[in-house]
């Protein structure tokens, strides 16, 4: 691996791209806030349970869960190819591929994505404990 | 002089172990309450509440939902199940990458480079700005017409930030680690802000994670899902 140290002039600013407007995100969240409150307040209770007993905050959210909620959008996986979801996102991202993106070469290139490093990554191992194994039995 | 070659082989081994291994504590389980909360930039909502239980040995990630139904999403093998009611509701076929989660990188003391190292992608520049330092990225070069750089910064040890870029350089997602929180000993997010931008527009996504136990001796049974007797 090159590794590269400096501080190019280019750099000189990538401070800049790690902050976020946290304002906007409590905005944003501001309903959902509300709604975790009552659940919290009410272990137990389901989606379902709301609905039907008329809580107008059950009218928030959809019956999606979070976890493959990326699904409420219909933009393609992001914009985001499916072999960087499949390295860095983990299953979620191959999740999601697969259920927004709905493009089999996209999930297949996702999960190409991981083997590769997976397997030089073990490759590795194996072949300095055949070389240790080896030397043991001499 | 076989043992000294014996030796230096296994010193070179042990060197060229990730530096969580030899730097960092090794746990082996974690649990935690968990919340995801999901605003499109179309303006729909979702709120997921729950338990989510990680064994590293197990690889398995169960995460049981209480809302907005009581459900289980399990990941195993090279699938993810979905369960309501010990009856299988979806079956999809994934990859193994319970290795990429936060879970099993804080576990193995590996958060710092999220788990990157042991992809393709390489670390193509380090720099230090204020009290940052970031490390991007590259994709294999054979990869960078259709990927970006992925920069990531860390914060008194600490991950930070995680920017995506798109082979423009274009900023296309970003992620922020933060009020850290410690349980014996182990240092693990407590909350994860996500912003996603497409074509200008943000979508945001808040994961909390509360009452994090580490290594826990009880639940054994939480921690693993027989899943050879599940059926639609």
């Amino acid at each position: 691996m090159l590794l590269l140290i400096g501080v190019s002039k280019s750099m000189a600013n990538q401070a800049d791209l790690f902050h976020y407007d946290a304002v906007t995100v409590e905005n944003q969240m501001a309903q959902l806030n509300q709604l975790e409150g009552y659940v919290m307040e009410n272990p137990g209770i389901t989606l379902g349970e709301m609905t039907t007993n008329g809580n107008a905050l059950a009218s928030m959210v959809g019956n999606t869960n979070g976890i493959s909620g990326f699904n409420l959008t219909n933009d393609k996986v992001f914009g985001i190819p499916g072999f960087l979801w499949g390295c860095v996102f983990s299953w979620v991202g191959v999740l999601v591929v697969y259920l927004v993106g709905k493009d089999k070469a996209e999930t297949k290139s996702a999960i190409i994505g991981c083997v590769v490093g997976a397997v030089a990554y073990s490759a590795f191992y194996l072949v300095y404990a055949l070389a240790l194994g080896g030397l043991g039995s001499v | 002089m076989k043992a000294s070659l014996r030796q230096t082989l296994l010193l070179a081994f042990l060197f060229s172990l990730p530096s969580g291994l030899l730097m960092g504590q090794q746990y082996n389980r974690i649990r935690a309450d968990f919340s995801v909360k999901v605003k499109t930039a179309s303006g729909g909502q979702a709120l997921t509440m729950g338990q989510v239980f990680y064994d590293k040995n197990l690889r398995q990630i169960i995460y049981y939902v209480t809302f907005p139904e009581r459900e289980i999403w399990l990941t195993a093998d090279t699938m993810v199940y979905q369960i309501r009611n010990d009856k299988l509701v979806t079956k999809t076929a994934t990859f193994a990458m319970a290795e990429f989660t936060v879970f099993h990188l804080a576990l193995n003391s590996r958060m710092q480079d999220y788990g990157l190292r042991n992809t393709r992608y390489t670390a193509s520049d380090v720099s230090k700005e204020n009290d940052l330092v970031i490390t991007t990225w590259s994709p294999p070069e054979k990869a960078r017409q259709s990927l970006g750089n992925i920069l990531v910064s860390v914060k008194n040890k600490q991950l930070f930030g995680v920017i995506f870029q798109n082979p423009a350089g274009v900023v296309i997602r970003k992620q922020f680690f933060e009020e850290y929180l410690v349980s014996s000993g182990l240092s693990f997010p407590g909350k994860i802000v996500e912003i996603n931008t497409i074509e200008g527009r943000d979508s945001y996504q808040v994961t909390s994670y509360k009452n994090i136990v580490v290594d826990e001796m009880e639940n054994d049974n939480k921690y693993f899902y027989n899943i050879s007797g599940l059926h639609f």
